[in-house]
């Protein structure tokens, strides 16, 4: 149902956008009902496509002016929930605010508009000698603004960081319409680190419309290792243990039996040894000899670990085959079910050895089909369920594993996200990592920016509740 | 009746916390507590935020000379804050009160092979203060700001509320990014309690050398190649010396046959150099002036400190745009020096900071780079929810 007020809402927006660029029809709406994570469903009321600044200033000061809430909306990858609407709320999409607005080989920076697609940041890059790092599995489809707002990471995150590294400046429209150039392309600034504040708050603190980015040189040589185990303890183990000596490959990616099976199911040859039980993905670049010092002392180190065969590749095509199951692990599950659970939890590195069996059983009491792939090296897990979202039993275990999941990462030492924010997925558990005190502060501090609760409300902060009250995780299964 | 600054200190610390400060510092004339343990530090914040009690944050004496104080104030000492709180050596984290001194935690790590990425610039510098003052040094061009090496706090914010941000882990998006948004922030939102930070393993060699050059421009192209030779290079830093000379600094670390790969690049391209011995890189000097623009106007900006007539030695970054100069002298720099800093750093958008003058910080133009006067009313609401009585540090950002 749309407010009262919206009527005149709509007419200005269509006359500003034209009605193909604001979308109100319920049937072209439902596309945009949900993120990644499919469980979480609500239809925006509109979706709206501006294509520069100035429109996007001119909706958020239509949608404060008539008390609707907006969610920014990149590519729709977020798998916590973050990039779906909130009730009675709009979606923003940057689909069409895609550009590269400058690139600088000389200070190696780049200025894009946020719904440029990751990859294609690095595409442009390449004939300069040129890498925008950050490389989320996701970023064939996942935009920059999202990757920002997320403070994504990804396989080679281990080396050069999630997205705020990378991250020099923000454009940024606030809640009242005013916009804000946060950060720096020269990188320092004097301050408290508002550019930092913003990258990863999901959109709920300010809308980007630009970002720079620092950018690095491509790497002279790189070089990738794949190492089997007959175990995940052992596998885990050399990850320990490579860590601990000092080495830091560019990408350091776990796989485990299960999910090595569901390639092989869906028959993706994976070239991994059916006989393994976990397999470890390396790579390491820099300098050719650094790299060759550094795979040597690596692959000693999985040696003494107990990995039962090690492959080393040099020559992109080779190394691309020894990538080729880690790439199309997503894939691959995505058939064994019509939904996938994508968890996200970090753990101390020394606890995988620990924490991965408590995770299985957790899924075996439950009776839920778990895969493990994962950024061992930063001891980034994602537990990956798979179920059907229209059976409400089989949603409920899914929750039920979980908040299960969480507790024993975080009673490990470990934080609730290492990549994929906090949305509406986890919204409900941050008092188990924060305390009441802290809460309060963060809920003042989205106020701060956003006094009338309008951007992205309802995710990241649990809902305020009085002393001491915790509410319980509030999700809808897709039937309900 | 408003109550004494001292007295309160005292009756929550006892009184043998309660002393006064040295007449070196600049704020001599106000009374200097410690609190022994981060409850107690809770504790007096919160009593100070009730009387309305301004506190200034003393780490490691850097505090800034000149900052305008109200007589009705304390400085609050980490000092007695220094213990270790964890250290995972397998996880490569390091958890420390926020008074622990910089050296003496990288003096506890170096047995395990493991080091803190951080640089401190005197001997007394704390995890705290370097952390609250974004204060980077020789690491930054191969492991970046110090921004990227915090992984959690724990903080009492001027309203005395304890909280905490990031974690104990390597990577986390939990929520808004309270350790960056505090990195920088001095103490005008929240002293800082705890830090956990990332840690790096000591590499297993280096070689530090440095290299004459005929002037300032020689050893700027010098740098420039040695840069696409050896672009991992771990520091690379042309200096002008007090007396006009000029050279080029270049440490080369990692695995052994990295680094003699390196040196055989190097040699090729550079005169022969003096080799240091390693601790040269992490001598603790008094910057006066530091400048940051984008990497292309690094060699610009140095010829514009270079015009200034104290002696000074500059050291320029290519790789991050960031020049410093140091001095053995600390007057204030004058109005012809700030004008023809001003002057020459035109169109560069340069920050400009002068570390340790209040007076001059305070007073920062835009052409020096200083916060845009757009921001004012945000940072404003910002520390209005962190400080709603305005007891942190008044005065010693122009915002607040
Ligand atoms: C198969 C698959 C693999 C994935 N792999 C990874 C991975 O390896 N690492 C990882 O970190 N994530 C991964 N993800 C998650 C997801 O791709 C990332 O979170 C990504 O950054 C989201 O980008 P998006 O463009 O899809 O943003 P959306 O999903 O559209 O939005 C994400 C969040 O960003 C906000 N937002 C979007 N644009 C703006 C803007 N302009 N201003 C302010 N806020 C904005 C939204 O409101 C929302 O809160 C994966 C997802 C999938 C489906």
């Amino acid at each position: 149902m749309l407010p009262a007020h919206a009527p005149e809402f709509f007419t200005t927006l269509r006359t500003l956008l034209g009605p193909e660029r604001c979308i109100t029809d319920q049937g072209l709406l439902l596309p945009w009902e949900c993120d990644g994570l499919s469980h979480l469903r609500q239809l925006p009321i509109a979706v709206l496509l501006p294509e520069t600044r100035a429109e996007v200033v001119e909706i958020v000061r239509l949608a404060a002016e008539h008390g609707i809430p907006l969610t920014a909306r990149g590519a729709g990858t977020c798998l916590s929930g973050g990039a779906t609407a909130a009730q009675g709320g709009a979606l923003i999409a940057f689909t069409r605010m895609k550009r590269i607005l400058e690139i600088d080989p000389v200070n190696r920076t780049a200025r894009v508009e946020p719904g440029l697609v990751n990859v294609r940041l690095s595409e442009a890059l390449k004939p300069l000698g040129l890498a925008y790092m950050p490389d989320p599995s996701s970023q064939t489809a996942s935009t920059l603004g999202g990757n920002v707002a997320e403070n994504s990471g990804g396989p080679h995150c281990i080396k050069h960081g999630n997205t705020t590294m990378s991250v020099l400046a923000l454009e940024v429209v606030l809640a009242d319409g005013s916009v804000i150039e946060l950060g720096h392309a020269r990188g320092r600034t004097e301050g408290p680190d508002l550019r930092g504040l913003f990258v990863g708050s999901e959109g709920t603190l300010g809308i980007v419309t630009s970002i720079t980015f620092r950018l690095e040189r491509i790497p002279p040589a790189e070089l990738t290792l794949l190492a089997s185990f007959a175990d995940m303890r052992s596998a885990c183990n050399g990850v320990s243990s490579v860590i601990a000596h000092g080495i830091l490959p560019s990408a350091f990616e776990a796989i485990d039996d299960r999910t090595i099976a569901a390639l092989e199911h869906a028959g993706k040859k994976s070239g991994y040894p059916s006989n393994a039980a976990a397999v470890l993905l390396l790579e390491f670049d820099g300098a050719a000899e650094s790299v060759r010092a550094e795979a040597d002392a690596a692959t000693a180190l999985l040696r003494a670990a107990g990995a039962l065969r090690i492959e080393e590749a040099e020559d992109a095509a080779q190394r691309a085959r020894l990538w080729k199951g880690r790439k199309g692990a997503y894939g691959a599950m995505g058939r064994l079910a019509p939904d996938l659970y994508v968890m996200d939890t970090v753990v101390p590195r020394s606890r995988l050895p620990e924490v991965l069996p408590a995770i299985g059983r957790i899924c075996d009491e439950l009776g839920l089909p778990l895969a493990n792939v994962f950024h061992a090296g930063e001891g980034n897990l994602h537990p990956n369920i798979s179920f059907d979202g229209r059976n409400p039993d089989q949603v409920r275990r899914v929750l039920e594993a979980g908040r299960r999941i969480v507790e024993v990462c975080l009673k490990a030492g470990g934080a609730l996200s290492g990549e994929h924010g906090i949305g509406t997925e986890k919204r409900e558990f941050m008092p188990l990592a924060f305390g009441p005190e802290t809460i309060e502060l963060l809920h003042g501090l989205k106020a701060v920016f956003d006094p009338g609760r309008l951007l992205n409300p309802d995710k990241v902060l649990p809902e305020p509740v009085t002393c001491g009250e915790m509410r319980p995780a509030v999700l809808r299964g897709r039937s309900a | 009746m408003s109550v004494d600054p001292a007295t309160l200190a005292a009756s929550i610390l006892g009184a043998s916390a309660v002393r006064t400060a040295p007449r070196s510092h600049p704020h001599h004339e106000l009374p200097l507590v410690a609190p022994a343990s981060r409850e107690e530090c809770v504790e007096l914040v919160r009593a100070a935020a009730s009387a309305r009690i301004g506190i200034h944050v003393l780490g490691g004496g850097s505090a800034l000379r000149g900052a305008p104080t109200s007589g009705h104030a304390l400085i609050l000492c980490t000092e007695r804050l220094d213990r270790v709180l964890a250290h995972e050596r397998d996880d490569l984290t390091f958890t420390a009160e926020a008074g622990l001194r910089v050296l003496r935690a990288q003096a506890g790590l170096r047995p395990h092979g493991q080091r803190l990425a951080l640089a401190p610039r005197a001997e007394g510098s704390t995890l705290g203060g370097t952390v609250a003052r974004a204060a980077d040094g020789w690491t930054r061009k191969s492991t970046g700001f110090v921004r990227d090496q915090v992984l959690g706090i724990e903080v009492v914010t001027g309203a005395g509320k304890r909280i905490t941000g990031g974690g104990r882990v390597v990577k986390n998006v939990s929520g808004f990014d309270l350790c960056r948004l505090f990195t920088g922030a001095r103490a005008s939102l929240g002293i800082l309690l705890s830090l956990t930070f990332r840690l790096r393993s000591v590499p297993e060699t280096r070689r530090v050398t440095r290299h004459a050059a005929a002037d300032l421009a020689h050893a700027f192209s010098a740098a420039r190649s040695i840069d696409q030779r050896i672009p991992d290079a771990e520091v690379l830093r042309v200096t002008r010396h007090e007396d006009g000379r000029a050279s080029l600094l270049l440490s080369l670390a990692g695995a052994r046959a990295r680094v003699d790969a390196a040196i055989r690049s190097a040699d090729d391209a550079l005169p022969r150099g003096e080799v240091l011995a390693p601790e040269a890189l992490e001598g603790t000097h008094h910057c006066v002036l530091r400048v940051d623009v984008q990497p292309a106007h690094t060699e610009r900006a140095s010829h514009v400190l270079a015009g200034l007539t104290r002696a000074l030695r500059i050291d320029a970054d290519i790789a991050t745009g960031t020049i410093e100069a140091f001095s053995v002298e600390v007057q204030p720099f004058t109005e012809d020096e700030r004008a023809l800093l001003a002057r020459g750093l035109s169109g560069l958008e340069a920050l400009v900071d002068f570390p340790g003058d209040a007076r001059a910080h305070l007073r920062r133009e835009a052409a020096f780079g200083a916060t845009p006067a757009e921001h004012y009313p945000v940072l404003q609401r910002l520390w209005r929810h962190f400080d709603p009585a305005g007891i942190l540090e008044p005065g010693v950002h122009p915002w607040k």
